[in-house]
Parts: structure tokens; C-alpha cells; sequence
């Protein structure tokens, strides 16, 4: 196989008004045709801007180039560097040569032309034809990325099409000159399990059938493991580890590779609490890295691991109890309304009737894919959206007859953690005020130096310092934010805690951080949790129970080794076949199969 | 499409209704009554009565309000006090005045803007960015009728190169000043609102996308930026067009324009109430035509925009 790329010793540097961050520091790799590089790292890891860098698409400013070598080579061996080209050149080979895929298949297309428009504008640059051929070779392309009704779609605008549709347009667009190198920045990050399989099957095997290159972009080493021949391990701006992917899996050499391995939740077994990255390696004030322990991963999972006996006598004990929250024929629906007067012509029934009792203690998992009907549910149990049918008993009180002044006692007891760190902290409030807030509006405590002294206390449970009090939200990373939400939940002294996709947003080192915060929380404040997820192993890690949610219903509601072992419904087989394992054994299969 | 029409134009007709009963109350609103002011103070008790009767002011309010209804919808606004003749016709007579002077300085303010926006935006942060926005900004912050007279004196009196005053039945060089005194702060607004619009419209994801499919920097700000960042120019200059069409009251009178600002501001100047209220009534019904137009713009532009 012949060499396709070869980046050498890339920097690129982004300016700020008096910093210079090297967001790519000092970056060497070389890619072969036909092959698929996978590049994994967290956020600021420097994977996106890498990928930019060769198709020279940095914003500049602030962003620029600074050293290094970008070489594409032709068929007959001679190398171009892309970074000597001029950009009239340069542009000779966007979308032509190389071309690329973005996360966000939402906003990735120009919401103003069709879907067809979009895709015949590149074929006419770059291919010398008319609209008519070019018409054609798109409904082909179209076809060729299995979208169904093609000649139908090509006339669409891309709000009228799913997710999943919407990212084979952009497939079908990049494929769209036969490109020898397919950069792919997290694709399937933003799609459903289920999707994202299915695109990453047609990924390979378009790639099979052009022999064209991929550069493949993810934080998921689950994806990676489906997907790469060869990985790169990036972490702040550098390359930490090279390898082949079963290398990469069978024998990681770093540090931060190791702890990127262990602290993704797991189907395959189950575990106290996450190992994180900082069990593997210690960062130090100068940037350098030092190993912490010489352990393996599977010797470190191993020591966390819980025994099958240790869950079955939890399950004994939790379902000796009487129920705090038990839910019966809940439905929640919402009228469409269409035509001249807008009349009601049928409902969305976003939950259909559903039911379950959720033990003190206990973590219910509630999972499934998006529009599924889980966040719905517990926006509904909370009667932050009216529930149209159906009871709510907490406590042996119905929420669903409750008065308004009677809801505001209730929602003392439970509360909800939302998705967004970001969004769900008033900008405006200090840390210490926006916790104490909540106390004074609920009367908790007789004196604000006793709700500050409270504060002070939780913000130290959940692992900030006491001069964090003080300091506004935008101080903080992601991961600390949602830690300041925990603890603004928990100033409630709650019994129930709803958490809506409360680690979907972070890195998943930072994931493994706040999973363990939560679970070490649930049994010293003796909480009992909803824990509402798209992702079926992050639900598997913290939840006893699971109950899988399609089309408003609960499709299988099971403990949840026993879930993942014998899922007893079709639905539950296809979302835990869907979800990139990441395990030796699934790569040796991949690699024997090609 | 039909039915977005159908039921924007249904939303219109009750905006209108309910501008026309405003107008009514407001004239029960005001102090005095209406026959004594038309008489004067010094009229005497009887001819008051006499008057009161012919306007039909006797009558019970409800029955008052059909009738005025009535007449509104037939085109009758009134008579004036001062010139004693219908207000329609003279609406009718001047609005052409002020159509042309409105559309001359939005279609230059609208073009000039959404350039020197566009520039503004691919320039972020540049001197020239800088510079153009700082006139914008001393352009929103003069007013009107400053400017025109400080036109007068400069292009008329010290230049002497424009006329000074008077409508195009003397010269098409007469439009000059007055569209150019009334456009620059439509001008300034739209070039902002442009800008602040296109820089938001580079950052989206799409923008990266046509740009990596290998297009040319104009090709992705023109064809792929510039129409995603319209709709809130549309609305500025549509406000401005609904403003503007309901008379430019200072620069008509200043440049002696024969527009319908002008002959609002003579009414209102000789308390002549049937036509303040004519002219107002005139100007809310504009208002609600150009937005009606809007609306169904909007859904052109936009497929997004909800035509269900």
C-alpha cells in the first residue's frame, strides 16, 4: 500500500489577546491509501484542529499554521506540501481530493438550499459536467449511501430529514469527487447507537469499495475499535501514543491511554466505581506527565469489580422495600395541531401508559434513543410538563392532584440534574449564591451563615475547594460545573434525584469522575435516583434496574446485569448489538473478517 | 403556502379591526368635545348642538362605532376642518410624494447597507471594520432633521450645486437631498444589523462545510452566508419601509416635500383632529400591510419558517 499522507511535526497556534495556545503541538503521522487512521482524545486534545490543519480550514484568526510539513502524495509517489500551496490551489483539493465529515449532521448543511443543491454544487466545481449530470450523479450518490426515496429526498431542505439522513448527505457529498482521503470529524457522535452503527457500516464499506483512506476523528474508543486500522492517542496538543488498534487495546504503553481504557463504563462486568485517568498518571504544574501505578488495565478493573453475589444480595435488599415512587399508566401527550384553525388532528404520545415503582435507594435506569419518550417521563414524575393521564405516587402522595403551594414542598424531595452544565447555572450567581438560593427560597436553615456553612459543606462533598464559594460559573470546566449542579440539588436535602442526561456533555474521564461522585453520594446521603441516559453502558455502571424505553412505552424493564446478558426483547438485542464494545476479542474478529 | 397566507392575511384583518377601534376610542379619549373644538371656544350653545347632531355625536357610542366602522371600511376617513375636503383624497393625492421619497432612500440605504455590512463582517475586528462602524454609529445618532438642514446648508447654500426645496415636478434633482438626509440612518442600522448577522451566519457549522467542499471565499459569503443572514435585515428594513411610507414628517416639511408627513404636521399644527386622526389611521394600516408582506417574505426566504 502506498503512502497517501505524511504530517510532520505540525504546529498550529491559537492567539488569544495575550496568549499563544498550541493547540497542535509538534504533531507527526503518516497515513496509507486505503487504510483508516483513528484519532481519539478528549475535548482540547487538539484532534479537530489537527484535522483542519490539513484541509488548512483553520479560522485565522485567531488560528494559524506554524511549522510543519503537510505532504500528499500522488499515485506515482511525488509529494505535494499542502502548506506551500496557494489557496486557489489548496481549494483544488477540498471536497476533491480530500474531503471531510462534520459531528454536527444538524447544522452542517446550509438549512436554505436542498439537500440535492448542496451536493450537485460540489460535483459542478470540481468535475467539468452540466446540472443535469451532475442531477444524475447525486441521485446515484444518494442511492449509493442507501437514503430511501432518493428522487424524493434530492428536493429536500435538510430540517425535513433525520439525523441519520442527514449525515448520508453529508457522506454522500464528501464521496461525491471520489475522494482519496475521507476525514471524518466525530460522525457519529451526535446520532443514536442504532444509527451510528449503521453509518459506520456504510463508512467501511464505502471506503472498502473506493479504497480510500479515512481519517477518523473521536473521543469514543468504542468507535475506534470498530473502525481503525491505526490510532493515535492525542492529549493537549500532543501525540501520546501510536499503534495499531489491537495494540492500542491489547498493550497500551501510556498512562493516559490506559486510563482513557479503564474508565469507560463497561457492559461486560460491573463495577464499584470507575477507575479515572488520574488512578494511571500524575500531570505536574510544568505539563509533564509521570505514571502513578505500573498496573494494567484489566488488573485495575479486576480490583474494582463487584461479584455477582454482591449484586444479588443489593437486589434482595432493595426489593424487600416498600416503594418511594411508584408510577402507574403514566401518559403524557401532546396535540398536534395543523391546518386554517389550527385544530388538533391527533396526538404525540410521548409517554404511552407506562409503569414502575422505584425502590429508596435504588437507581433506576431509564434508556433508550432519542425521542423515545425517557426525558419526558421525568420531566412528567417532576410535573414540569403536565402529565395527561395517570398517577405519580411519591411518598404515598400523588404528585399528579397536588396544588401548587403542595408542589412546591414536594420539589424539596426531588430534584432534577439536567444535561447542560453550561446552561443550567445562572451566568450571574456566584457559586456559594446560586446553592445558597435554593435554601432560602425552600426556608432550609433559620440563618444564611447556617446555609452558607451548609454550602460550604456540600461544596467540599462533591470534591470543590471552599474558595470555589465565591467564584461565577464561567470558572469552571464542564465537569466542575456539574459538579456545582449536584450540589445545588443535594443543598435540598432531597430524597429523589432525577438525572437527565447528566454526564452526556462531558469528556470520559471526566464522565468516570462524576459517575463515581454520584453513586458515593447515593449511599452517604441515601438518595434515590432516575438516571436517564442514551447511553446503555454509562446507565449499566450506575443503575440496579433498567427499564428500555421505545416509542413512549417501556419496551423491557430488567436488573441490569440480566439485561445485558439475556435481553429478552428484539428491541433491547438491537441497542446493546448497536453499542461499540471495545473489546480485544471484537477487533481480533474485525481484523481476521477483512 | 395557502393556508399560512390564508391564516396571516385572517390575523391581519383583526390587527386592522382592532387599530380602527383604537382610533375611535382614542377620539372619545381625548378632552373636550369634538363639536366644540371644531367650533371654537366662543361659539355659542345652540350652533354646538346643531353641530353635535349633524356629526351624528348624539347617538349611542355602539351605534357610533358601527357607522365610523362602516365608513372606514368605505375609504371615508372624514373631512378636514381647514381645507374642507375629504381625507381620503388627500391622502391619496400626497402618498405618492412620500412612496417615492421612502423607497428611493430604503432601496439606497438597503443596498449600501448590506454591503458595507457584509465588508464590515468579513473585516471583523479590522481597522476598516472599525472605521465603518464608527460612522454607522454617528449616523444612528443624528438625527434626521439635523442632517437635512446641515444638507441645506452645505449642498445647497454654501455648494449651491442641489436645490433646496421643492418636489420633482422641478427637477429630479430635487429628490436628492431629502432621500439622502432620510436615508443614512436606515443605512447605518441595516450595515449593523448586517454585520452582527453575517459574523454569526460565518461561525455555523455550513459555512465550514462549503468551504471544505472547496468553494471560493465569495461563492460561501454570497451564495452561502448572505441569504442565512437575511432575515433580520429583512425585518429592519421593513420597519423602516412601514416608518418611513407613513410619512417622514420632519424632512417633508424641511425640503418642502409634498408628502403626507407634511400635511400631518400642517394638521396637527392647526389642531384639524379628522386628519391627525386620518393620517394616523393611514399610517397603522400601512404598517400592518408591510408586515402582512413580510410575513409571507419571510417563509420565501426561509424554509424553515413554519407554513403549517
Amino acid at each position: 500500500m502506498s503512502q497517501l499522507l505524511e504530517v510532520r511535526n505540525l504546529i498550529t497556534e491559537f492567539r488569544s489577546e495575550n496568549r499563544i495556545t498550541k493547540a497542535v503541538n509538534d504533531v507527526s503521522f503518516s497515513l496509507k491509501r486505503g487504510r483508516t487512521l483513528g484519532i481519539v482524545g478528549e475535548s482540547g486534545s487538539g484532534k479537530s484542529v489537527t484535522s483542519l490543519s490539513v484541509m488548512r480550514l483553520i479560522p485565522d484568526p485567531p488560528g494559524k499554521i506554524t511549522q510543519g510539513n503537510i505532504l500528499f502524495y500522488e499515485k506515482d509517489g511525488n509529494a505535494t506540501d499542502l502548506l506551500t500551496l496557494p489557496e486557489e490551489t489548496m481549494r483544488t483539493y477540498r471536497g476533491n481530493r480530500i474531503s471531510m465529515i462534520f459531528q454536527e449532521p444538524m447544522t452542517s448543511l446550509n438549512p436554505v438550499f436542498r439537500c440535492g443543491d448542496q451536493i450537485i454544487e460540489a460535483i459542478m466545481l470540481h468535475q467539468k459536467c452540466s446540472k443535469a449530470e451532475a442531477r444524475e450523479k447525486t441521485l446515484q450518490l444518494l442511492r449509493m449511501v442507501k437514503l430511501p426515496r432518493p428522487e424524493t429526498m434530492i428536493d429536500q431542505y435538510p430540517h425535513q430529514l433525520s439525523g441519520g439522513q442527514k449525515q448520508r448527505i453529508m457522506i454522500a457529498m464528501a464521496m461525491s469527487c471520489n475522494p482519496a482521503l475521507l476525514i471524518a470529524d466525530e460522525p457519529t457522535t451526535a446520532l443514536d447507537v442504532t444509527v451510528q452503527a449503521t453509518i459506520l457500516d456504510l463508512m467501511r464499506e464505502l471506503q472498502r469499495e473506493h479504497d480510500m483512506a479515512m481519517m477518523f476523528i473521536t473521543h469514543d474508543l468504542g468507535v475506534v475499535a470498530e473502525i481503525a486500522d491505526d490510532v493515535i492517542v492525542m492529549y493537549k496538543g500532543k501525540i501520546v501514543e501510536t499503534g495499531s488498534v489491537q495494540q492500542i487495546f491489547e498493550d497500551p504503553q501510556h498512562p493516559y491511554t490506559k486510563g482513557l481504557l479503564a474508565c469507560r463504563p463497561r457492559l461486560d462486568m460491573k463495577l464499584k466505581v470507575l477507575p479515572t485517568v488520574r488512578d494511571f498518571m500524575e500531570e505536574h504544574p510544568d505539563g509533564s506527565i509521570s505514571e502513578r501505578s505500573h498496573d494494567g488495565v484489566t488488573e485495575v478493573l479486576t480490583r474494582v469489580a463487584i461479584t455477582k453475589d454482591e449484586i444479588a444480595l443489593r437486589n434482595s435488599v432493595l426489593a424487600q422495600k416498600t416503594p418511594l415512587l411508584s408510577v402507574k399508566d403514566l401518559q403524557v401527550y401532546f396535540p398536534i395541531r395543523t391546518g386554517l384553525f389550527s385544530s388538533i388532528k391527533g396526538y404525540v404520545k410521548a409517554v404511552d401508559s407506562i409503569s414502575f415503582d422505584v425502590k429508596p435507594g435504588e437507581t433506576l435506569g431509564l434508556v433508550g434513543e432519542s425521542g423515545c419518550g425517557k426525558t419526558t417521563t421525568g420531566r412528567a414524575i417532576l410535573r414540569l410538563v403536565e402529565p395527561t393521564g395517570g398517577s405519580v405516587h411519591f411518598n404515598n402522595q400523588d404528585v399528579t392532584t397536588l396544588s401548587s403551594s403542595e408542589l412546591k414542598t414536594l420539589r424539596r424531595d426531588m430534584q432534577i440534574i439536567f444535561q447542560d452544565p453550561y446552561s443550567s447555572l445562572n451566568p450571574r450567581l456566584s457559586v456559594g449564591s446560586a446553592i445558597m438560593e435554593v435554601m432560602r427560597v425552600h426556608s432550609i436553615f433559620n440563618s444564611d451563615n447556617e446555609r452558607k456553612d451548609y454550602a460550604q459543606y456540600l461544596l467540599d462533598k462533591v470534591n470543590l475547594l471552599p474558595h470555589h464559594f465565591n467564584n461565577y460559573p464561567h470558572e469552571f470546566s464542564g465537569g466542575q460545573r456539574q459538579r456545582i449542579c449536584i450540589a445545588r440539588a443535594l443543598a435540598m436535602k432531597p430524597k429523589f434525584i432525577i438525572c437527565d442526561e447528566s454526564v452526556s456533555a462531558l469528556d470520559v474521564s471526566v464522565q468516570a469522575q462524576v459517575l463515581n461522585l454520584l453513586v458515593q453520594l447515593r449511599d452517604e446521603f441515601n438518595l434515590t435516583y432516575i438516571f436517564i441516559s442514551h447511553d446503555l453502558s454509562v446507565v449499566k455502571f450506575i443503575s440496579d434496574r433498567i427499564a428500555v424505553m421505545n416509542a413512549g412505552k417501556i419496551v423491557e424493564m430488567e436488573y441490569a446485569q440480566q439485561l445485558y446478558d439475556m435481553p429478552k426483547e428484539e428491541y433491547t438485542r438491537s441497542l446493546i448489538n448497536a453499542i461499540p464494545k471495545g473489546t480485544v476479542e471484537d477487533i481480533r474478529k474485525r481484523k481476521i473478517s477483512q | 403556502m395557502v393556508v399560512f397566507i390564508i391564516r396571516k392575511f385572517f390575523y391581519m384583518i383583526v390587527v386592522l379591526l382592532g387599530v380602527i377601534t383604537s382610533s375611535f376610542i382614542v377620539n372619545y379619549a381625548l378632552p373636550g368635545d369634538p363639536a366644540r373644538v371644531m367650533l371654537g371656544q366662543r361659539a355659542d350653545e345652540q350652533s354646538v348642538i346643531a353641530l353635535r347632531k349633524e356629526l351624528g355625536l348624539d347617538r349611542p357610542k355602539i351605534i357610533q362605532y358601527i357607522d365610523y366602522v362602516g365608513k372606514v371600511l368605505k375609504g371615508d376617513l372624514g373631512k378636514s376642518f381647514t381645507t374642507n375636503r375629504t381625507i381620503i383624497e388627500t391622502l391619496q393625492e400626497r402618498f405618492p410624494a412620500t412612496a417615492l421619497l421612502t423607497i428611493t432612500a430604503l432601496l439606497f440605504s438597503t443596498i449600501f447597507g448590506i454591503i458595507i455590512g457584509v465588508i464590515a463582517a468579513l473585516y471583523q475586528g479590522k481597522f476598516l471594520d472599525s472605521g465603518v462602524m464608527a460612522i454607522a454609529l454617528f449616523g444612528i445618532s443624528m438625527p434626521s432633521f439635523v442632517l437635512g438642514l446641515l444638507y441645506l446648508l452645505v449642498f445647497g447654500v454654501i455648494l449651491d450645486i442641489l436645490p433646496i426645496s421643492g418636489y420633482i415636478d422641478r427637477g429630479w434633482n430635487h429628490l436628492i437631498l431629502p432621500s439622502m438626509a432620510l436615508a443614512l440612518r436606515p443605512l447605518s442600522i441595516i450595515a449593523r444589523v448586517t454585520r452582527s448577522s453575517m459574523i454569526d451566519t460565518l461561525s455555523q457549522d455550513y459555512i465550514r462545510t462549503a468551504r471544505a467542499k472547496g468553494l471560493s471565499e465569495f461563492t460561501t459569503v454570497a451564495r452561502h452566508a448572505l441569504r442565512n443572514a437575511l432575515n433580520p435585515v429583512i425585518t429592519t428594513v421593513s420597519a423602516w419601509f412601514a416608518g418611513l411610507l407613513a410619512g417622514s414628517y420632519f424632512i417633508e416639511y424641511i425640503f418642502n416635500w409634498p408628502g403626507i408627513g407634511m400635511f400631518t404636521i400642517d394638521a396637527i399644527l392647526k389642531l384639524d383632529y379628522p386628519a391627525i386622526q386620518g393620517s394616523v389611521l393611514f399610517a397603522a394600516i400601512i404598517f400592518v400591510l408591510v408586515n402582512f408582506i413580510v410575513d409571507v417574505l419571510y417563509a420565501v426566504v426561509d424554509p424553515k419558517v413554519k407554513l403549517g
